[in-house]
């Protein structure tokens, strides 16, 4: 770039009529270490310009920041990791009280039993009671005959095994 | 900046959304002037992307909308602060903001004048010469940005730099 060109440079930039790609060509101009006296002046404003776009937020609050998130961050994962057994537990909560429901709505209701009219089982004389009252004294006594003798039939199994080993 | 796609995790922000952390802190700088301020809010604009989480999938341009994000909280925390900005008023763009005789002699470093006239300049000139000469952003995403018009955009941006040659002007004819 030479002298005019820079001159008229100078001079759209203080017009504000220059582009993205003039302006880098400018700073990249007053970048340089020594210059001709008559741009030293201008120079100022570059290097202050850039001094400005070199300033970064500090790395303690950067470091203070990504903290925070990542505390957030694995908070957030451990209420992740809760969620789908929520879920199936919400899907068996849903699922009894459907069934509860169909169950109460759906079935008929409930039917009383019928009382059983023990009248027509009563003997209607004093000898039909007797007769019955014989017949199941009678087969209490069969029953309890049986079950002696088949007590007694395996104890003689016994005493006979028990003869063998002596 | 590329658009997101599912919910973000730690490493995924550090990798899309921090780079832009820089940025973010010289335009709060710029707006709340004191470094403590600017990195506080600093922290409460990136927690606040943070906690977006799946919302963050339908912003097009992340560095776009951060910005916005915290030019709006820097604006927030000035007006709880109560602070008069002459800058966000509409149209309101000039100010007798020139340094004084005697400041002049008393500053010896053209640098460091130019660093005192531009801090004196009305908010908006410093906010559009911040985006454009220092981020280097387009006079559109400056105009998004800051809801102003282009020909605003414009004016402040010729009006700030021709205080910046006037001055530099005045100390190479002092000299």
């Amino acid at each position: 770039m030479n002298d005019k060109q820079l001159n008229q440079l100078l001079d759209r930039y203080f017009a504000a009529e220059t582009s993205l790609e003039e302006e880098a060509q400018l700073r990249a101009f007053f970048r340089q270490d020594e210059l001709p006296a008559e741009w030293q002046p201008y120079q100022a404003i570059f290097q202050e310009l850039e001094q400005q776009s070199a300033i970064q937020l500090p790395a303690s609050v950067e470091k203070e920041i990504m903290a925070r998130i990542e505390s957030e961050s694995s908070a957030s994962v451990r209420r992740m990791h809760w969620r789908p057994m929520l879920r199936y537990a919400a899907a068996v909560a849903l699922l009894v009280t459907a069934v509860s429901w169909w169950w109460t709505n759906t079935l008929p209701p409930e039917q009383t039993t019928a009382g059983i009219d023990w009248s027509q089982y009563e003997p209607d004389t004093p000898e039909e009671a007797a007769k019955i009252y014989h017949e199941a004294i009678l087969k209490l006594s069969t029953a309890l005959n049986k079950g002696a003798n088949s007590a007694a039939k395996n104890v003689k199994r016994v005493e006979t095994v028990g003869q063998f080993f002596e | 900046m590329a658009r997101l796609r599912g919910v973000m995790n730690a490493e995924q922000f550090k990798i899309t959304v921090l780079p832009v952390k820089d940025k973010l802190y010289r335009l709060a700088l710029r707006m709340l002037r004191e470094p403590a301020d600017a990195q506080d809010a600093i922290q409460e604009v990136l927690l606040k992307i943070w906690r977006q989480g799946t919302a963050l999938k339908k912003i097009d341009n992340i560095e776009a909308w951060a910005m916005r994000v915290t030019k709006n909280h820097c604006l927030d925390r000035l007006r709880s602060r109560r602070r008069q900005i002459q800058a966000l008023e509409p149209y309101q763009l000039d100010a007798d903001d020139h340094p004084s005789a005697q400041e002049k002699l008393e500053q010896r470093e053209t640098v460091h004048q130019l660093k005192q006239l531009m801090q004196r300049l009305p908010e908006k000139q410093q906010l559009v010469l911040q985006l454009r000469d220092v981020e280097g952003m387009t006079y559109q995403e400056i105009e998004e940005l800051l809801d102003m018009p282009l020909g605003q955009v414009k004016t402040n941006l010729f009006r700030a730099r021709q205080k910046m040659k006037k001055l530099l002007l005045a100390i190479a004819s002092e000299k």
